[in-house]
C-alpha cells in the first residue's frame, strides 16, 4: 500500500527510515479535542514508533478519545495528527485511514446468530475485500488466532477467549499495518490470557505489525511491547521505552542476606541510609550521593557479622514506573491549582 | 522473541481494498442471514401473509375459470355481440380480481408492521447494546451506507410481507386471465400496487430504525413501535368520533395511507374525507423527523459514544 502525505494525498510521504530513525507510526503534535466543556485532550504531544507499544491510562485519561482519533472517527479541535502517514482533516483522509488500522474493541461487539466465518467475511467485506479474498482471508485469520471447528458455530456457545480471539481475527482480516488493541486480554482466564499475549507479541515482534495496546494489565504491556505511553487528563506525561523506563537504578540496591538480616538493616539505619525491604525479605538500599559504591555497606556487614549472598541493583516494575508517574502528575496539578 | 502458546502462521494480505459501492447490500445481506436462522419467529410472522397470498391467488384463478363456461356459451352469438359480452365479462372480473387484490394489500398491512418490527427493532438498538456500531465504523464504512444497509435489511422483511404477496397474486391474475389481459388492461394499476406496497414498506423501514437507534434494548424498541403506531391509531379515530372532526384522522398513519391509497388507485374509502396533500404532508414530516433521528443518532454511533 502506497503511504499518502500528511495532508491526506496519497503517495507522496513516507513511513521509510528518515537517516536512521524509523519514521514514527502515529505522531501527534499539541492535540486538542473538546467536547463543549469536557476537554478529553488537552495538547497531547506523542510519537508512536514503529513496533508494538502499550498505552496506559487511568480512567477518564483519553484513551477512548485518543483511540476515536486514531482510528479516523473523530476530528481534532486544534493540533495535529499523522497516522500511518495521513492527516485526518478531511473525510476522505479519515475513511482511508480506517483502510490501514485495525481495531480490536474492548466490548463484547460481536453480533450473535452468525457464525465467525460469517462475521470475519462481512467485515472483510465492509473493509473493501472482494467476496472470494474475503473468505479466503477469513479462514487465514481463524487459522491464525486457532478458531478451529469452531469458526462454523454461532457465537452463542463462544467462551469470552473465542469471542476476544475472533475480535483479533476480524481486526487483522485486511492485513492493516496499524493494530489498535483496546484490553485484549478482557475477562480471559489464565490459559486464554497466555494464549491472547502470545499472538499480541507474535504480531508485534515476529510480524512486525505496529501494534498500540491498551491495557490495564501492566504485566501484559511489560511482556508484549518495547515502547510505552503514560496518559493522564488528556496528556501524555511518560512516554519511552520500557527496557530504559524500568532500567535498573545505579543508586538502588538489593541486598540478599544468608540469615537474619535485621541487624544488618538497623546498623544500615544507624549509618542514616534509606533503607527498606522487599516482600522477599530483602534490604533495599538507596545509596546517598557522597557514596560512591557498595564498600561501605560490605564493611558494615562484615562488622555485624551479617554474610551477603548478593547485591544487584534494582530494576524498577513498569507498574512501579507507572504509578509514580501518575502521582508525580498528579502532584504537578495539584501545585498547579495552589 | 517467539511466542509460547500458538502455533499458527500469519500470512500476509497481497490482494487490493476497494471502493466497493455495494457494502450496504454486504451489511443487509448479514442482518438478512442472521434473521433467517430465526425459523420459528419467521414461521409466524409469515405464515398467514402467505396462507392469505395463496388463498387469493386461488380466488384469482377461480374467478377467471369460472367464466370459461360462460365464454363458451357465447359461440352462438353475433360476433359483434359476441365481443361486447366478452368485453363487458372479462372488464367485470378484472374489476373482480383488482377487488381481491386489494383486499389483500389492505390485510397484508398489518403483518408488515409486525414482520418489520420484528425484525428491524433490534438491528440497531442491539448494535447500541453490543457496541457493535465500534466494528462498522472502524472501517471505512460512513453512516449512510449503514444506514442504507440497515434499511434494507428490514425493507427485505416488509417486502416479504407486502410486496411479494402483490407480486405473486398479480402475476396468477396476469397468468390466468385469457391472453394475458390482467397484464395488458391493468398493467398501470399494478405498478401502482407495488409502488404503494414500496412505499408503505419504505415509511414503516424508516420508522422502525428511527425508533430502534434510540434506545440499546430491541424490546424497548419494538414496545416503543407498537404504542406509537396504535396509540395514533387509535387515539385519532378515538377523537375523531369525539370531536366529530376527520382532520384527526391524520394523526394515524393507516389513516394517511389509506388516503394516499385511494388517490393512487381511484378507490373511495368510507370515513376519509381529507385531502391528499394533508396526508402526503403528515407522512413527509414523519419520514423527516425519522430520517433526521436517524441521522443524529448514526452520527454518534460513528463517533463510538
Amino acid at each position: 500500500m502506497t503511504p499518502n502525505a500528511p495532508d491526506g494525498t496519497p503517495g507522496s510521504a513516507s513511513t521509510t527510515e528518515v537517516a536512521g530513525e524509523p519514521e514514527p507510526i502515529v505522531r501527534l503534535q499539541g492535540l486538542r479535542k473538546s467536547f463543549g466543556n469536557v476537554h478529553a485532550l488537552r495538547g497531547l504531544d506523542m510519537e508512536l514508533p514503529p513496533g508494538p507499544v502499550g498505552l496506559l491510562g487511568p480512567n477518564g485519561a483519553g484513551k477512548t478519545t485518543l483511540i476515536g482519533l486514531l482510528l479516523g472517527l473523530l476530528e481534532p479541535t486544534e493540533g495535529t495528527a499523522i497516522v500511518a502517514g495521513l492527516q485526518p482533516t478531511n473525510r476522505s483522509a479519515r475513511i482511508e485511514i480506517r483502510k490501514r488500522v485495525g481495531y480490536m474493541p474492548e466490548s463484547d461487539c460481536l453480533l450473535p446468530g452468525m457464525t465467525a466465518v460469517e462475521i470475519v467475511s462481512a467485515l472483510a467485506k465492509l473493509t473493501g475485500l472482494s467476496r472470494q479474498d474475503a473468505i479466503t482471508r477469513s479462514h487465514e485469520v481463524l487459522d491464525y488466532v486457532e478458531l478451529d471447528e469452531a469458526r462454523y458455530r454461532t457465537l452463542d456457545g463462544y467462551s469470552t477467549g473465542m469471542k476476544q480471539r475472533l475480535k483479533l481475527a476480524q481486526a487483522l482480516v485486511h492485513d492493516p499495518e496499524f493494530l489498535l488493541l483496546d484490553e485484549p486480554t478482557n475477562g480471559l482466564d489464565p490459559a486464554g490470557r497466555r494464549h491472547m499475549l502470545s499472538l499480541v507479541e507474535d504480531l508485534g515482534r515476529n510480524q512486525n505489525k505496529n501494534v498500540l495496546l491498551c491495557s490495564h494489565l501492566l504485566p501484559d504491556v511489560e511482556r508484549t511491547c518495547d515502547n510505552v505511553v503514560v496518559l493522564v487528563k488528556g496528556q501524555a506525561i511518560l512516554q519511552g521505552s520500557i527496557a530504559e523506563l524500568t532500567a535498573a537504578e545505579s543508586r538502588r540496591l538489593r541486598v540478599g542476606t544468608e540469615g537474619d538480616a535485621s541487624r544488618l538493616l538497623t546498623a544500615l539505619k544507624a549509618a542514616s541510609y534509606d533503607v527498606s525491604t522487599d516482600e522477599s525479605g530483602a534490604v533495599i538500599i538507596t545509596l546517598p550521593q557522597s557514596v560512591e559504591d557498595a564498600d561501605e555497606i560490605c564493611g558494615i556487614a562484615a562488622r555485624e557479622q551479617v554474610d551477603l549472598s548478593s547485591i544487584d541493583p534494582v530494576r524498577s516494575t513498569l507498574e512501579e514506573v507507572f504509578l509514580k508517574a501518575v502521582d508525580d502528575s498528579e502532584k504537578k496539578t495539584e501545585t498547579a491549582s495552589v | 522473541m517467539k511466542a509460547t502458546t500458538h502455533t499458527e502462521v500469519y500470512r500476509r494480505f497481497d490482494g487490493e481494498l476497494r471502493e466497493r459501492p455495494l457494502r450496504s447490500v454486504t451489511l443487509a445481506w448479514s442482518g438478512i442471514r442472521v434473521g433467517f436462522k430465526k425459523k420459528l419467529p419467521m414461521l409466524l410472522l409469515f405464515l398467514i401473509p402467505g396462507i392469505f397470498t395463496i388463498v387469493t391467488s386461488f380466488m384469482v384463478q377461480l374467478k377467471f375459470e369460472a367464466e370459461a363456461g360462460t365464454i363458451s356459451g357465447m359461440a352462438g352469438m353475433e360476433p359483434s355481440a359476441q365481443t361486447m359480452a366478452m368485453g363487458a365479462l372479462l372488464s367485470s372480473q378484472i374489476g373482480q380480481v383488482e377487488s381481491l387484490i386489494f383486499d389483500l394489500i389492505t390485510n397484508m398491512q398489518f403483518f408488515v408492521v409486525l414482520s418489520m418490527g420484528w425484525y428491524g427493532s433490534g438491528l440497531i438498538a442491539e448494535d447500541r447494546k453490543l457496541r457493535a456500531n465500534l466494528l462498522y465504523f472502524a472501517r471505512p464504512l460512513s453512516r449512510y451506507t449503514y444506514t442504507a444497509g440497515k434499511l434494507m435489511t428490514v425493507m427485505f422483511w416488509g417486502a416479504w410481507a407486502v410486496v411479494a404477496p402483490v407480486t405473486i397474486v398479480c402475476s396468477v391474475a396476469s397468468l390466468a386471465s385469457p391472453e394475458w389481459s390482467f397484464l395488458t388492461e391493468r398493467w398501470d394499476t399494478i405498478l401502482k400496487l407495488e409502488l404503494y406496497a414500496v412505499l408503505w414498506v419504505f415509511f414503516h423501514g424508516i420508522l422502525v430504525l428511527a425508533i430502534s437507534s434510540l434506545t440499546d434494548r430491541r424490546n424497548r424498541a419494538l414496545g416503543g413501535l407498537f404504542i406509537f403506531y396504535f396509540l395514533t391509531l387509535a387515539g385519532s379515530n378515538a377523537m375523531a368520533e369525539l370531536m366529530s372532526g376527520q382532520g384527526w384522522r391524520l394523526l394515524s398513519i393507516p389513516n394517511n395511507f389509506k388516503r394516499v391509497f385511494d388517490s393512487l388507485l381511484g378507490q373511495t374509502s368510507p370515513g376519509i374525507g381529507w385531502n391528499l396533500e394533508s396526508s402526503l404532508w403528515v407522512l413527509g414530516l414523519l419520514t423527516l423527523a425519522s430520517a433526521a433521528t436517524l441521522a443524529r443518532q448514526t452520527r454518534k454511533l460513528e463517533v463510538g459514544s
